[in-house]
């Protein structure tokens, strides 16, 4: 089986770090556990976390990316960061709602308006 | 391990007894291949071997080495198949046994030296002289450098005390003596380069046998680990209703597969006070022994509410609150639907982040489809829950609860999940089958679509039919 990474990139766009999530499936306990990791990181880097999740990229991700997104949500709050998802594809959108996570998380169209609500 | 206590193990003494049997064996045809060459050159006529002095004491030698060596060869050989593996003085055995081996060949040189038609010359670079390299090479396989060592010092040294008796006794040319010296001093070094090696395969053979050891060691740890996990799911399986609930309409049932030995899913039934039946079933974010243990408070817990607690919206505020606290700052959360059945066949239904929940009425065919109504469960201990949906089940109707591991289940072929469309169908094939052929028709379609893919997350569904 080829192995995967969890991979992503960030740039500062000003008023916030727009973080994109670059692996497809999101599905392995390891690779999930990486992303983690990177995404802790990426947020205790910044001094007032304020994150823009772009999911642009992913085409499926299973629960336990929930709880990392639940987690990393607790810390930048912890923070006083604020948190925002985007470009979620509509069939891991169905699962927000099953969950209504999506009351938890505030899920924009796009990263611009993603950006913008950051203001 | 250090070097000292792994050489002195079983495996290790296995190992070099082994080793020393093999020496055995080759020194023994060593002197068996000496013996015939001995015999061809006398055929043929060559001047040493046909003097009868030096024929005579050559192969009585040479069956004398052949006799020892295969006398060690049978004791080890014995000793291996007995498992006798130590043996106090055995150094000194083998210190015997190399003296013994040097000395027929030394003897041999001492005697062509002594009585060769060819002079005393001769004996100082006879064929008999490569059977002292040759025995030194051997004596690698007993693993031990310093005697490798020793064999090549006295070789060298047996050579060049020979050199100078014959020095002595025929008087040769001075300008000969550098180069006679030097076989001497060659057979020294061919020694240090025999010690060398032997160091060296000491060392592979510790290695092996260490590595060996850990390996079983592992393997023992492992499986006490398997056992301690097997006994988890013995424990968490009985946790599980055994037998179906009895409430006047519903035929009721379940099933639950984890994919490791413990999972995180679970579902219960429990009879209310007041005569509904409480079904539940939940999904703990994540498999295996960390979930099943959060699984089986959240149980313990829903248990001890539920009969105090006549609304099921309420009954997750409350699970909710308690399982905060057990689960704050880990990010787990436990997905959850309760179904409350009343005799008359009505069902409130109530979800804390739990879907698909699928209801298939006979009537049209169609199925419903019913999501959270609030977050999961663990996740902010104030969370609220929308009052819950009441159903109207029709005779026919299949209410089914299951965790998102049914849907998906991964295809091996080109990785698709099998889907809620799928299982929609399925439902819709079997749904006037009793619940558990609804489920197990289920599990088989799954299972026949995954095509020998593995499960990646636990199975759990309740099927609840009204009849």
């Amino acid at each position: 089986m080829e192995e995967t990474h969890a991979q992503i990139t960030s740039r500062d766009v000003g008023n916030g770090i727009v973080i994109s999530l670059l692996t497809p499936k999101l599905l392995e306990e390891a690779v999930i556990a990486e992303l983690e990791e990177l995404l802790m990181q990426a947020i205790k880097q910044a001094n007032v976390p304020n994150i823009v999740l772009d999911f642009e990229k992913v085409d499926f991700l299973s629960s336990a990316v929930l709880r990392v997104l639940i987690k990393i949500n607790v810390a930048i709050r912890e923070r006083k960061g604020r948190l925002r998802l985007c470009s979620v594809k509509p069939k891991i959108l169905e699962v927000f709602k099953i969950t209504q996570l999506n009351k938890i998380f505030d899920i924009r169209q796009n990263v611009d308006a993603a950006v913008a609500s950051l203001k | 391990m250090t070097q000292l206590a792994i050489a002195s193990t079983p495996a290790f003494q296995n190992r070099l007894l082994r080793s020393e049997q093999w020496r055995a064996g080759l020194l023994a045809f060593v002197w068996v291949t000496i013996l015939l060459s001995w015999l061809i050159r006398r055929w043929l006529g060559g001047a040493i071997a046909s003097s009868n002095t030096m024929f005579y004491t050559t192969t009585g030698f040479l069956l004398f080495g052949l006799l020892f060596e295969g006398l060690i060869f049978l004791d080890a050989r014995r000793r291996l198949r007995l498992g006798h593996l130590q043996k106090p003085g055995r150094s000194t055995v083998w210190i015997i046994s190399a003296v013994v081996d040097l000395a027929l060949p030394i003897a041999a040189l001492a005697i062509l030296q002594k009585f060769s038609p060819l002079g005393a010359y001769a004996a100082l670079s006879a064929p008999a002289i490569l059977v002292l390299p040759l025995v030194t090479m051997l004596c690698i396989l007993r693993l031990r450098p310093m005697i490798c060592l020793w064999t090549g010092v006295t070789a060298g040294g047996a050579h060049a005390g020979l050199t100078v008796l014959a020095i002595h006794s025929s008087g040769i040319d001075a300008t000969h003596w550098p180069m006679l010296f030097s076989y001497g001093l060659f057979l020294v070094i061919i020694g240090i380069a025999a010690a060398a090696i032997a160091g060296q395969a000491r060392k592979y053979v510790i290695q092996a046998v260490e590595d060996a050891v850990e390996a079983e060691h592992t393997r023992h740890e492992l499986a006490s680990i398997e056992h301690d996990l097997s006994i988890a799911r013995d424990i968490q399986m009985s946790l599980m209703p055994s037998t179906p609930p009895t409430i006047s309409c519903f035929d009721i049932a379940g099933m639950a597969r984890p994919a490791q030995q413990a999972g995180g899913d679970y579902y219960d039934w429990q009879q209310m006070p007041d005569g509904r039946l409480v079904v539940a079933l939940a999904d703990v974010t994540g498999h295996g022994i960390g979930p099943a243990l959060v699984m089986a408070v959240c149980r313990a817990y829903a248990r001890a509410t539920a009969p105090s607690t006549p609304d099921p919206e309420e009954l997750l505020t409350q699970l909710n609150r308690l399982i905060f606290d057990d689960l704050k700052g880990t990010g787990r959360f436990i997905t959850m639907v309760i179904a409350l059945l009343s005799p008359d066949g009505r069902v409130e239904l109530v979800s804390a982040g739990h879907g698909p929940t699928l209801l298939y009425h006979a009537a049209t065919c169609e199925i419903d489809t019913f999501g959270g109504d609030g977050i999961p469960l663990g996740i902010d201990s104030a969370a609220l829950y929308n009052p819950h949906t009441t159903l109207r089940m029709e005779p026919g109707d299949v209410l089914l609860l299951l965790t998102d591991g049914l849907v998906e289940w991964l295809r091996a072929t080109d990785g698709e999940q099998f889907g809620t469309d799928r299982l929609c169908q399925t439902l819709k094939s079997c749904a006037t089958l009793p619940a558990k052929s609804i489920l197990s028709t289920i599990d088989a379609a799954v299972i026949s679509f995954a095509t020998g893919a593995p499960q990646l997350d636990d199975t759990t569904a309740v099927a609840i039919r009204r009849i």
